[in-house]
């Protein structure tokens, strides 16, 4: 027994060696040493040994062959209950990670061939558990009468051995009686001796499992994140070309359609549109589309009828939120346009986000519900991201364009502008002359060289202290002025001006108009305006010399005439008859007619041509009136016309400012011409108002008027009318522009009305500004 | 009875001053230039010289210049009488020394006037 017990030990010693199992035991088969071995054991147990040796090495071979782990535990339970009888027979392997044990047993299969049935890996109890906990045998020869109780019931006899790779427990190995025959001493041997080869075998096929499997799920997992990979790089993709499509292109339609094409193409969307927020009204303006049936409405701006806090839009809008819909009709917040869309059911709705605003929405549709995944809103959500600094970048491109544009158009116009200004400065006859502010001329154009008699190049950035010495000293003035101007700009009145008539060192007779460029108090320059008026003085002198020539041509047979006349009349000749004395009376007037008009020509064509000066003092006008009105009162007796003379003055009146000479001709003139064309026994009145800062005289008549249709050009020379009543009497039709020319001179007014009906007479009124020293007094 | 010495080159003109001075008694010596004038001044030494403003070879204004010029003559009175009857004018004139300045036309009776007037302030 002893003996049997050691060759036992011995082999199982040699088999718990051979970790590695099945192979290394099949060569142990075929060593011719190791055969010999056992042979050269003693001769009692000689032949037990072998027997075991035969078991074994059978055993060996078939548990060797199965490739799979449910091959060779069917097969292990089925050599097994070929050697050791059992009603129960059970191998079960043990999870040392989970702590769990997965019973493996044969059961009956449809025909004769049975098949192995795993249970589910479960915490150990009872046998299993002991075997676990000790790792030695377990031998129950009679549960009856052992205090271990077999598991199931039912089992009379129970061997239970633990399956043991090296030190490692890889499982148990359960048989069990029902009969009442039960195990010996002999059944828990060979059990035990098998049980190395049973552990290595379905531990060794328990490993190849696992490597199977876990390569199975590496392989697997690869595989997954192949596909997560290639994913994830068709979103970077997807959003790159989305990224370089709206950034190079500036034509933001084309960018916004071409990356809703892409969106909708990667995730699948059969419509998508850009929605932007009009800031000015807050309504939601259709930008972008894509997938919709009209072409018109891929492009360009235009409102959809939404407001931006309306509708699902709105929502996105004011939550700055995505959102996935399953079904935008099952949603509250869908608001349905008046064009209903059968295509829309399944959506996705991003904020376009530029740092604190929300400029627009982007929104793509799916006609089936939930079609669209997260992730796909995730991608919805990054093009919006890359669309709204899109169109941030396009709004603020085409702003800047804009502005650019309108710079250059303002530019070229100003251009222009500055050319046509320079083109009519060269082609004014009149030279002009620019100053800066510094005092230097940067503006001469060629009239200004031809009446100055210098070329633009000498004097263009010349200073302003140069120019006595180009000009001659008659500019010294001139100058003066300019430089007062730009030393205290603060003292220029609006409307002043500097005028002067220069005669130049080249005999040129030049007006010049100066005025300063005044900006908001800056002295910015002047401008000149030269007029050659050598010619038109030289005119005006010749003009002057005829009249005078003229009158004094006339003068002299006038003289003549009226003086042998006059001594005709005086009897020097001898007496006269009645008739000789009547004609001499009309050759006398007729000259004294023709002495006044050379009077009136030669005085108009002096005050016309400014050659008359006004020595203006305070002046009382009633003086002048009763001056005036004695002076007819005498023609009238003279010509014994009767005709009632009236003057009416407050006693206190102010005194006007004008020429005393001038004054009276004026008043003269006018006394005269309602003597003339009042009838005898007419009545004549100068009235004179004193008014705010002037004084009114009006010669009031009750002569033949004025007909209305004459009454406009009354002030013209030469004019007489019409009125046979008024051409009836003498008259140069000189008197009146005369009288007009000396009130303007005066700064005064002056008018008439009449009715234009003979006996009504007429008005005739002007006015003189009081002196200062009575306007102020008064 | 005052003796006046007048200058005027159109004779019409002459002859009715010098009929017009005639007829209300004055003496008469007449001149047809300036020059005529200034000559004929010195000579005959008249109360009262009358001179034309244009007049060939001596003006007016230059004969009554040369008049007041010359010590012996310079204290008689002269009186223009012009178709000029511009300020300027009878400002030029007075400032060749003269006391009177009518214009023409005239009519006799104010020239024989202004002569008694101008021989009445100077005859003292």
């Amino acid at each position: 027994m002893s003996l049997e017990q050691s060759v036992l030990l011995g082999i199982g010693l040699l088999l718990t060696g051979l970790v590695l199992g099945v192979m290394v035991g099949a060569s142990l088969r075929r060593t011719s040493r190791l055969r010999q071995s056992p042979a050269s054991l003693a001769p009692a147990v000689k032949d037990q040994a072998s027997r075991a040796l035969q078991i074994l090495t059978d055993f060996s071979q078939i548990v060797a062959s199965p490739r799979g782990f449910d091959d060779c535990a069917k097969t292990v339970l089925e050599q097994v209950e070929r050697l050791v009888a059992a009603d129960r027979l059970e191998v079960a392997m043990w999870e040392a990670g989970e702590g769990t044990l997965q019973h493996f047993r044969l059961v009956p299969g449809l025909g004769s061939e049975r098949h192995l049935e795993g249970g589910l890996p479960r915490q150990p109890s009872g046998n299993p558990a002991k075997l676990v906990q000790t790792r030695t045998p377990l031998f129950i020869p009679d549960t009856q009468t052992s205090p271990d109780k077999p598991d199931p019931a039912g089992i009379r006899s129970y061997i239970g051995i633990p399956l043991l790779v090296g030190e490692e427990l890889v499982g148990v190995l359960e048989a069990g009686r029902s009969s009442t025959e039960s195990y010996t001493a002999k059944d828990l041997e060979i059990l035990q001796l098998l049980s190395g080869q049973v552990a290595v075998a379905l531990h060794s096929r328990r490993l190849l499992a696992e490597t199977s499997r876990m390569n199975t799920e590496l392989k697997r997992r690869d595989t997954t994140r192949t596909a997560e990979l290639r994913r994830e790089k068709h979103i970077t993709e997807t959003l790159l070309r989305v990224l370089s499509e709206v950034s190079a292109s500036l034509d933001l339609d084309r960018a916004l359609n071409r990356t809703l094409a892409l969106l909708n193409e990667v995730i699948g969307a059969e419509q998508g549109s850009i929605l932007l927020v009009n800031a000015e009204d807050g309504s939601l303006n259709h930008r972008a589309g894509y997938g919709y049936m009209m072409p018109d409405r891929s492009s360009g701006t235009r409102p959809i009828g939404l407001k931006a806090n309306e509708g699902l839009a709105g929502w996105v809008i004011k939550n700055r939120q995505a959102v996935l819909i399953t079904d935008v009709r099952q949603d509250e917040r869908w608001v349905e346009l008046p064009v209903k869309s059968p295509y829309k059911r399944s959506a996705i709705a991003a904020p376009l986000t530029v740092g604190e605003d929300v400029i627009g929405i982007i929104m793509v549709f799916h006609h089936t519900e939930g079609f669209f995944t997260s992730e796909n809103m995730s991608m919805v959500q990054a093009i919006g991201g890359q669309v709204a600094v899109a169109i941030s970048n396009a709004q603020l491109y085409g702003l800047t364009r804009d502005q650019a544009e309108r710079l250059r158009s303002m530019l070229r116009s100003q251009q222009v502008e500055a050319s046509r200004r320079q083109a009519i400065l060269e082609a004014v006859a009149d030279g002009v002359l620019v100053t800066d502010a510094s005092n230097k001329i940067n503006f001469v154009n060629s009239s200004a060289e031809r009446i100055l008699g210098l070329e633009a190049e000498a004097i263009r950035g010349q200073s302003l202290d140069n120019f006595a010495g180009l000009f001659g000293k008659a500019t010294l003035a001139w100058t003066r002025t300019i430089r007062a101007w730009s030393e205290s700009p603060a003292k220029y009145q609006p409307g002043e001006s500097y005028a002067e008539q220069l005669t130049l060192e080249n005999e040129h007779v030049v007006l010049v108009h100066l005025a300063p460029v005044i900006w908001q108090g800056e002295f910015l320059g002047t401008v000149s305006i030269f007029r050659d008026i050598t010619r038109e003085v030289e005119v005006d002198r010749l003009k002057s010399e005829f009249v005078a020539t003229v009158s004094h041509e006339l003068r002299t047979p006038m003289t003549s005439i009226k003086g042998y006349a006059d001594l005709l009349m005086m009897g020097a000749a001898g007496a006269l008859n009645e008739k000789q004395t009547h004609f001499l009376k009309i050759i006398g007037s007729n000259t004294e007619r023709l002495s006044s008009l050379v009077t009136d020509l030669l005085d108009l064509s002096r005050i016309e041509g400014g050659r008359v000066s006004l020595s203006l003092q305070p002046l009382d006008l009633r003086e002048v009136a009763e001056s005036a009105i004695g002076e007819i009162a005498r023609c009238s007796q003279v010509d014994k016309k009767a005709m009632e003379l009236k003057l009416d003055a407050p006693a206190d009146l102010p005194r006007v400012h004008g020429d005393a000479e001038r004054v009276r001709q004026i008043l003269g003139n006018l006394l005269e011409n309602s003597y003339r064309y009042t009838p005898e026994k007419g009545c004549i009145t100068v009235r004179l108002l004193p008014l705010d800062g002037e004084i009114q005289a009006d010669v009031i008549d009750n002569g033949v008027g004025v007909l209305p249709a004459d009454q406009a050009r009354i002030f013209e020379r030469f004019f007489r009318g019409d009125n046979p009543l008024v051409l009836a009497t003498a008259g140069t039709g000189l008197g009146l522009p005369i009288v007009k020319q000396l009130v303007n001179m005066h700064k005064g007014r002056i008018w008439m009305k009449s009715s234009g009906v003979a006996g009504e007479g007429s008005i005739f009124s002007f006015t003189l500004p009081l002196h200062q020293e009575d306007a102020a007094s008064s | 009875m005052a003796k006046i010495l007048i200058a005027e080159d159109e004779r019409d003109i002459r002859d009715l001053i010098a009929f017009t001075l005639q007829f209300n008694g004055y003496e008469v010596v007449t001149a047809a230039d300036g020059e005529e004038a200034v000559a004929l001044a010195l000579q005959q030494k008249p109360d009262l010289i009358l001179l034309d403003v244009r007049m060939p070879r001596k003006t007016g204004y230059d004969a009554c210049k040369a008049i007041k010029a010359d010590e012996k003559t310079k204290d008689i009175p002269v009186m223009f009488l012009s178709a000029k009857g511009q300020e300027a004018e009878i400002q030029a004139g007075m400032a060749a020394g003269a006391s009177e300045y009518l214009i023409k036309p005239f009519a006799p009776d104010a020239l024989t006037a202004r002569v008694r007037t101008v021989l009445a302030k100077f005859s003292k």
